[in-house]
């Protein structure tokens, strides 16, 4: 009798719970990872079911795990092949769309299943290079976790950011200072000729109550991680080099927002830190005073029914993403429960953005001490989560410009709310600053527009007691709070020449400048 | 390394950081989701050759000196 020599079967569930451990590794620094565990459960047992189920149809376990193998393939790396190939066209036929896809995936599957099903030979040598290919991939993300994990702790043990000039003085009356932040809010000319949307009344309101609205703000960075870091540290990110790049590592970054200058002044000057939650993990601070969010904030625990972003995002990359687009199984009222765990990750994004529009107004009342209030809200950046109206969305618009439109619609008519109740309430007269980080989030290719767009930004500064005709039209967010720290708290910063770059790096970039 | 290699490694580089984002803040990562699994094939078939070297070895001697097919030492 033949001895078995058959191989340990490792494959499927290495090549399984893969797709997991990518996203977790790309995403590391975003997201908590205990966000991935029940991912990473799920791949594993869907790996093992896919197997067994198989493997009482073949007999065979190398067959079964072969065509497991396969079959899990196809199933994680199709919403991946859809984004790769969602701008790929030959004329009008697009690469990346449901029609052209699901058929080939349905082809592939099926060859896969009939050709499994004719192999005659023994697999097992073909089961040990499959394995050790899946341990193989295992480890890239693993060391890519790990890499994050030193990073970061390399980055928190150093202090980054420090300024020479003396620290501002503590004043008998200390204005209450807002910085909201409005993640993506383009430049009003930006907004008109691409949007279609004329915000010059939204403007004017802001003009009348005392707010300098510069016609050509220009953020310094087109990306959040820079932009937050630049502004809130109060320097560009050069290294004191003068180059037109950004010479610290994402790692640094994080770091310097998470601990930034600014938040250390205003401590010092004894004021009460106020903020956010953003809803994600880079961008929060971690020892406010006061960290505000939704009582029902903590959706991403083990025993919550409804998907967390991570999952959404597991979904969005895999053969899930043909039932999240397709809605017809979605859309209908009997199966509102469903939609309501797929869609939980924008619903809690939805209620984060809307708590923080909520509370901002309430401050004056909760928290009567001088305090500094940063509120970073991802919004109107997509994901598109409320109409002009402000009626809930469950999917993104087809129309993202349209979209985008109508999400900035919204967000104009909380804010001159907010402005008002915050004005109205103080007992003295408070410093405003309502910012966005960059220019849209779209998709700058699809829509032949320059990608240098996206550093025209919305500002609008309320500076008690400031002669407004001394700020440039090209004031910039890394000019910020040396203006506040000097010209409120007796600081001596200085303002810096203003300067925009691409990217990580490019030329100095200014972009043309329509109304002025 | 050349500058236009540079380049190349650059633009490649931009392409899979880039290409695929869709969400608020998180990256899909399906650039380096596919070069990985690129990488893990190459190796695997690395490991094949190591696995079949006898009969890679056995292929390339038939071929080179034209000798019709004869038993595999192992099969």
């Amino acid at each position: 009798m033949k001895k078995d020599k058959s191989p340990f079967i490792l494959h499927p569930l290495l090549f399984g719970i893969y797709p997991v451990l990518i996203l977790l590794a790309n995403n590391f620094n975003e997201l908590l990872w205990t966000n991935s565990i029940r991912s990473l459960i799920s791949s594993g047992i869907l790996s093992l079911v896919i197997y067994l189920t198989l493997l009482l149809f073949l007999k065979s376990p190398q067959k079964a795990a072969l065509l497991a193998l396969i079959l899990l393939i196809l199933f994680y790396s199709y919403g991946h092949l859809y984004y790769l190939l969602r701008n790929v066209a030959f004329g009008d036929f697009v690469l990346g769309h449901h029609r052209f896809l699901g058929p080939i995936y349905l082809i592939a599957g099926i060859l896969a299943v009939w050709l499994t099903i004719r192999i005659r030979r023994d697999t097992s040598r073909l089961t040990v290079i499959l394995n050790f290919a899946g341990i193989v991939l295992v480890v890239f993300p693993l060391i890519q976790i790990l890499i994050s994990i030193v990073l970061t702790g390399r980055a928190a043990a150093s202090h980054i950011v420090s300024l020479e000039e003396p620290a501002p003085s503590k004043l008998p009356t200390s204005p209450n200072v807002y910085y909201i932040l409005v993640d993506g809010y383009p430049r009003a000319d930006f907004i008109q000729k691409y949007m279609g949307l004329d915000i010059s009344p939204f403007i004017n309101t802001l003009s009348q109550v005392g707010f300098f609205v510069p016609t050509c703000s220009q953020a310094n960075y087109t990306d959040t991680r820079f932009s937050m870091a630049s502004t809130l540290n109060m320097t560009y990110l050069d290294r004191s080099t003068g180059d037109p790049e950004v010479l610290y590592s994402g790692y640094e970054l994080d770091f310097m927002i998470k601990e930034n200058l600014v938040q250390e002044i205003f401590t010092d000057l004894g004021y009460t830190i106020v903020t956010f939650e953003s809803g994600y993990r880079w961008l929060d601070w971690e020892n406010s005073d006061f960290h505000l969010r939704p009582s029902l904030s903590r959706e991403n625990t083990f025993f919550n029914v409804r998907l967390n972003e991570f999952e959404q995002l597991l979904l969005d990359t895999s053969l899930g993403k043909l039932i999240l687009d397709t809605q017809f199984l979605l859309t209908q009222d009997a199966l509102s429960p469903i939609r309501r765990i797929v869609h939980g990750p924008r619903e809690a994004h939805r209620n984060r953005v809307l708590f923080t529009l909520d509370e901002l107004p309430r401050l004056e009342q909760t928290i009567p001490s001088s305090k500094f209030v940063y509120a970073h809200i991802v919004f109107p950046h997509p994901p598109f989560i409320v109409d002009a109206s402000g009626n809930p969305l469950n999917n993104d618009p087809p129309n993202e410009l349209a979209a985008y439109a109508e999400q900035i619609r919204y967000l104009n008519s909380r804010l001159i709310a907010i402005v008002d109740s915050i004005i109205r309430n103080s007992v003295s007269p408070p410093i405003i600053i309502i910012q966005g980080d960059h220019g849209a989030t779209i998709d700058y290719d699809k829509h032949n527009i320059p990608e240098s767009e996206r550093l025209g930004i919305f500002s609008a500064y309320y500076l008690p007691g400031i002669d407004y005709g001394v700020l440039q039209e090209t004031f910039s967010p890394v000019n910020n709070f040396r203006l506040i720290f000097d010209t409120y708290f007796e600081g001596n910063y200085g303002l810096l020449e203003d300067r925009s770059i691409i990217g990580r790096q490019s030329p100095y970039t200014r972009i043309s400048c329509v109304g002025k | 390394m050349s500058q236009s290699w540079l380049d190349l490694v650059k633009t490649a580089g931009w392409i899979i950081s880039y290409l695929g984002k869709n969400h608020a803040y998180l990256d899909p990562g399906s650039g380096s989701y596919f070069l990985q699994l690129l990488i893990a094939s190459l190796m695997g078939g690395l490991f094949a050759l190591g696995v079949f070297r006898k009969k890679v070895i056995a292929f390339f001697r038939r071929l080179i000196s034209g000798q019709k097919d004869e038993e595999d030492s192992d099969s």
